[in-house]
């Protein structure tokens, strides 16, 4: 089963967050590996962080966790050498994608000039019995 | 100890009808989730606006989002 999740980010907010300086969310919700690749030498790459704060939160929509708030420093999003956005979980985030199969995510990002916005997918070893009647359910619809 | 007015509370009610305009007040039971005054991407900057108000640090990694659903939970755990 694929899962995918998908989320947009108003680069407003993220300019919110950023004006509250160092008291404010973003450090938390950024690694520092994720902060030093969102920064230019005047400040924060707004649109960067914009997309990557989607990204995450995209992530967290593909694992299925309920009742559970994202836990932004176990999602990180980071870059390969190639310049593509790669993912790396860390605890609780990595036990809950083993526990839907889940062995890699890959996410893809845009912005534009007002919003960033970012989709994950990932390969799920096995459905959760409710997940197989909805996706049944859906299928027998005519 | 945290303080048990009811005025820091305020504190937390008064973020967020600031960043709903459109909204004059929230009754204590209402559901701040499913009303939409908190999302993810705000939920962080709420958890800072009651330890802030509360004098509370909160364990991000044991939060338990009924503790946050509604301002009633939130003044019986936090304050």
């Amino acid at each position: 089963m694929i899962r995918v999740g998908v989320d947009l980010v108003p680069v407003a907010r993220v300019q919110a967050m950023a004006d509250a300086g160092d008291s404010g969310p973003l450090h938390l919700m950024l690694t520092s590996a994720e902060a030093e690749l969102s920064r230019f030498a005047t400040g924060w790459d707004l649109h960067g962080v914009a997309g990557r704060i989607a990204a995450k939160e995209a992530v967290f929509k593909l694992l299925h966790v309920a009742d559970r708030t994202l836990p932004w420093q176990s999602i990180e999003v980071l870059k390969t050498t190639g310049k593509w956005p790669t993912v790396r979980l860390s605890e609780p985030a990595s036990t809950w994608a083993a526990e839907a199969g889940i062995e890699a995510i890959d996410v893809s990002i845009s912005h534009e000039d007002q919003f960033a916005v970012a989709v994950a997918a990932g390969a799920a070893g096995f459905p959760t019995d409710k997940e197989t009647f909805h996706a049944e359910h859906h299928l027998v619809q005519r | 100890m945290p303080s048990t007015t009811s005025s820091n509370v305020d504190a937390v009610r008064n973020w967020l009808l600031a960043k709903h305009p459109e909204r004059e007040s929230i009754a204590p039971d209402e559901d701040l989730i499913a009303a939409r005054f908190v999302d993810s991407l705000s939920f962080v900057e709420f958890v800072l606006t009651i330890e802030e108000a509360s004098g509370v640090e909160i364990d991000r990694e044991a939060i338990d989002l009924a503790d946050f659903r509604t301002l009633s939970a939130i003044q019986k755990k936090f304050f």
